[in-house]
């Protein structure tokens, strides 16, 4: 349970911006955390904390999978690409021809989650495909 | 069983209450219904739930998808360097401090066993 209270403030904050389905299991010297984070900034938030408890995350004994729990299909997001544009792909993969783009900072529509890596988009100009999940934010 | 408790209207006991297992609540029933005058014994009790198992152990992604997921996850990040093994993400190279958390929350999705973070963080 070392890791636990390590972590401590970490597994607080969790509980106590409402994430829900929230687990902590350690193994083989890794903690790992599951939920889902009702916010996007809930989960910046926890980010910040585990951050702050390791700088840099440079002691590699938490795995942190805490998802947003309004990216859902039907809603909207936000592409948060560095610059460019948001690929939007045949296929859930990197590998896959590019039928599409999103604009930084462009809404689009999320049609269906395929894992936690890639989602089936539509843009407000009809397109749909799949874009990487790291370029989606939830809006709020 | 401190739990059960009974009441007997006409010959007919009914139980009610929390036991520990099926076995106890039959044997209890079994009992009751020895007693003399009783004609009939309702079974109202109910089975306590075995307490709660461990938890789920943790699940850890296979090599291949992990991998391709490590290549998506770090295409745009050109310093980086990443090597699957077991589970395991190393990652090597040169980063900005700015990008970090934007890669771990992504990595961190892939469910590997841990992630190894070995770059100079520019």
């Amino acid at each position: 349970m070392a890791l636990q209270d390590k972590y401590r403030e970490l597994l607080d904050t969790a509980r106590s911006v409402g994430v829900t389905n929230l687990q902590a299991r350690e193994q083989d010297n890794v903690l790992y955390i599951d939920g889902q984070a009702p916010s996007g900034a809930a989960k910046d938030q926890l980010w910040n904390v585990y951050g702050k408890l390791d700088p840099d995350f440079r002691s590699g004994d938490v795995v942190m999978n805490v998802n947003v729990s309004t990216m859902v299909p039907g809603s909207k997001a936000l592409v948060t690409t560095q610059q460019s544009n948001l690929n939007i792909r045949k296929g859930p993969g990197t590998d896959q021809p590019i039928v599409g783009k999103a604009a930084h900072h462009e809404v689009v529509t999320l049609v269906s989650k395929t894992n936690d890596q890639w989602w089936l988009v539509r843009t407000d100009a009809g397109e749909e495909g799949y874009a990487s999940a790291q370029y989606l934010s939830p809006q709020n | 069983m401190p739990e059960i408790s009974a009441t007997v209207k006409d010959g007919v006991a009914t139980l009610s209450g929390e036991c520990k297992s099926d076995a106890d609540k039959a044997a209890v029933e079994s009992m009751i219904a020895k007693v003399k005058g009783v004609k009939q014994v309702v079974n109202n009790c109910s089975v306590a739930p075995p307490p709660s198992a461990a938890p789920a152990p943790v699940v850890i992604a296979a090599d291949d998808p992990l991998s391709k997921g490590v290549t998506d996850a770090i295409k745009d990040y050109p310093g980086v360097k990443a090597d699957v093994k077991d589970g395991v993400v190393t990652l090597t190279g040169d980063i900005k401090r700015a990008e970090l958390k934007k890669l771990m929350e992504t990595l961190h999705t892939l469910k590997p066993k841990k992630i190894d973070n070995k770059l100079t963080i520019k």
